[in-house]
């Protein structure tokens, strides 16, 4: 008999040990960046924003002077969390064992506070809750956050201000002019910057006012309202890209591959979208959210109301990139203001 | 082999693991639908399920259908790529299961109350756990209903315990939907055609599983008769892949059907 488990491990630490949250921070002048980028370095990997002639992208990078501070990673970072195929156990014959992932650590450098609030989304789902999925705590575990804060919005699509979104990082840079501010959010940045020696300084941080807005994320009202959101369901092609380029997006699927004598071979989870009409498929034909309309609203919905329901914070995080990526470009949160 | 091996529902959810179990028996029902036997302690709810599948074929949600507290069976019908190989198999071969998960049927809740248990097609598996369970502790429970419907005489689930559930005092009706069938107890029609007799009353509670165009005519009629939306508890079906409430398969609106459910009461979901 073989016995594993691939969704939990037993210890139950908490991953992020918050800190207080206060105004004060330290200096660093931006002739010293290089310094911070040897701390990091130490640490890991360093991923970071690369303008990368058509986009910008998360890469891995040897310094931080091509590091592109104004533009946002058009793919998310959710790939460092939850790979698009994560291998869950292998089998060969009778024996089937637990496959864990290779980690490497890795500091992901100038997230946005979009993005640094959906790893604090995706930490509610996967580790908050029991069982705590064992690949993604381990992943999770080997990344250091660096956030960098938006003075104004990166472009027209984002809408965070409307998000109420919170600190969630180990550390977070505030450009301010010939300086960074630096923030410390957690016991693992705090480790880092130590060795620097900063001057301390002081800052209350301002928000961004984004160009376009949510009104709000209340929408219960709107659910029967199937007319409001024809509007863009007409205009859907269901292609999935609003779910792949979302940060917190994380339904997957599980999916056994194997070789040709059936035998050998493993169970993947592999990234899916509630798009799909075959997402809700079961045997004997039947689709439970067979009709458009239903799909997407439900991504919506799940956004703004089913994760709240449950976790208490909205799931989306107001980054833009469902809308910024769409190839309709539906502008879904104007469905919304439109009726509040 | 099993000797220090226990499927229990109180266990923490953080001790899920997948186990090799030998199938102990595999009785054909009807055309497409067979009856597997494991022999393992359990400790479960009627309405658990099971994530029952086979490496390198796949996993699919089967509701355990008996029980019992050292073996469980699963009714599978072959009609997906995986449930197809689980019935394929034999005894002895070994399935990959994961559970039990969910919440089922909480029959400390229903004590002495009057049950009615209503069921259609394969969704007669997870309601024969409450049936099984009721038999085990008959004097705790008022009168029992029992409806079931099915196409026609090949289709008939579990007949042969039937008569045992008369025998325990609980009435059993039957529809068949199809021209011209042999079975004596049954009536013609879908199960909605044979729920004519039935009462509301305030200690009734009404325990439903089948297709979701049964559910839902079924619940309609059972509202006309005057039970109230808590007084009716739906297993649902979903498409199911992780079991433990996070690839989002089988979300119902904000619920998840295997965590929350598959088991809910019928106001928490209406």
């Amino acid at each position: 008999m073989t016995l594993f488990s691939y969704f939990t491990i037993p210890v139950l630490d908490p991953i992020i040990k918050k800190m207080p949250k206060n105004d004060s921070g330290f200096k660093l002048p931006k002739k010293d960046l290089n310094k911070l980028y040897t701390a990091l370095e130490k640490f890991g990997e360093v991923i970071a924003p690369v303008n990368d002639s058509k986009r910008v992208r998360m890469q891995p990078v040897e310094n931080l002077g091509n590091v592109s501070f104004t533009g946002v990673s058009w793919f998310t970072s959710k790939k460092y969390v939850f790979p698009p195929k994560q291998t869950l156990v292998k089998f060969n014959g009778e024996k089937v064992r637990k496959s864990s992932p290779e980690i490497t650590k890795r500091v992901l450098f100038g997230l946005r506070m979009c993005d640094l609030n959906a790893f604090a989304v995706n930490d509610k789902l996967f580790l908050e809750q029991e069982p705590k999925m064992d690949f993604y705590k381990k992943f999770r575990e080997s990344l250091l956050l660096v956030g960098l804060w938006c003075d104004k919005p990166v472009d027209a699509f984002c809408f965070c201000s409307s998000m109420n979104l919170q600190h969630e990082y180990d550390l977070c840079l505030f450009d301010r002019g010939d300086f960074f501010h630096i923030k410390v959010g957690s016991e693992k940045g705090e480790e880092i910057l130590k060795k620097l020696k900063l001057e301390s300084d002081e800052l209350i941080p301002e928000k961004p006012k984004c160009k376009t807005e949510l009104k709000t994320t209340d929408i219960k009202d709107l659910f029967e309202k199937n007319e409001i959101w024809k509007k863009g369901e007409e205009n859907c092609l269901f292609c999935g890209d609003c779910t792949s380029l979302c940060p917190t997006c994380l339904c997957f699927d599980i999916e056994d591959n194997c070789d040709l004598s059936g035998k050998c071979g493993e169970r993947c989870a592999s990234w899916d979208s509630c798009m799909y009409k075959d997402f809700t498929k079961v045997a004997g034909g039947h689709h439970f959210r067979g009709k458009k309309i239903d799909r997407f609203k439900h991504r919506i919905f799940h956004k703004l109301q089913y994760f709240d329901e449950k976790f208490g914070r909205s799931m989306c995080t107001g980054c833009g990139r469902c809308i910024r990526g769409c190839p309709m470009k539906i502008y879904w949160p104007k469905i919304i203001n439109d009726e509040k | 082999m099993m000797k220090n091996k226990m499927f229990d529902k109180t266990k923490k959810m953080a001790e899920d693991e997948i186990t090799l179990l030998p199938i102990e028996s595999i009785r054909k029902q009807t055309t497409d639908e067979y009856l597997l036997r494991f022999k393992s302690k359990i400790n479960h709810d009627p309405g658990q399920f099971f994530m029952c599948g086979i490496p390198g074929i796949g996993e699919s949600a089967i509701s355990i259908c008996s029980y019992a507290s050292d073996y469980f069976e699963l009714s599978i019908r072959a009609v997906g790529n995986v449930t197809k190989a689980l019935c394929a198999l034999k005894k002895g071969d070994k399935v990959a299961l994961r559970g039990p998960y969910g919440h089922g049927y909480e029959m400390e809740k229903f004590k002495a109350k009057d049950l009615v248990v209503i069921g259609g097609g394969c969704g007669v598996a997870p309601v024969r756990g409450i049936l099984e369970f009721v038999s085990k502790n008959r004097p705790d429970y008022g009168d029992v209903e029992i409806f079931f419907g099915f196409n026609e005489d090949e289709d008939i689930l579990f007949e042969v315990d039937y008569s045992e559930w008369e025998k325990n005092d609980m009435k059993v009706g039957l529809a068949l939907n199809a021209e011209g069938f042999s079975c004596t107890r049954a009536q013609k029609g879908f199960v909605t055609n044979i729920l004519g007799d039935l009462q509301a009353n305030k200690n009734k509670v009404a325990f439903l599983c089948g297709p979701p165009i049964m559910i839902e005519s079924t619940v309609k009629m059972l509202l006309e008769k005057g039970f109230q939306k808590n007084q009716i508890y739906v297993s649902e079906e979903r498409h199911m892949k992780c079991g433990v409430g996070r690839c989002g398969h089988c979300m119902m609106k904000g619920k998840y059907c295997c965590t929350d459910g598959p088991v809910f009461r019928y106001d928490k979901i209406n």
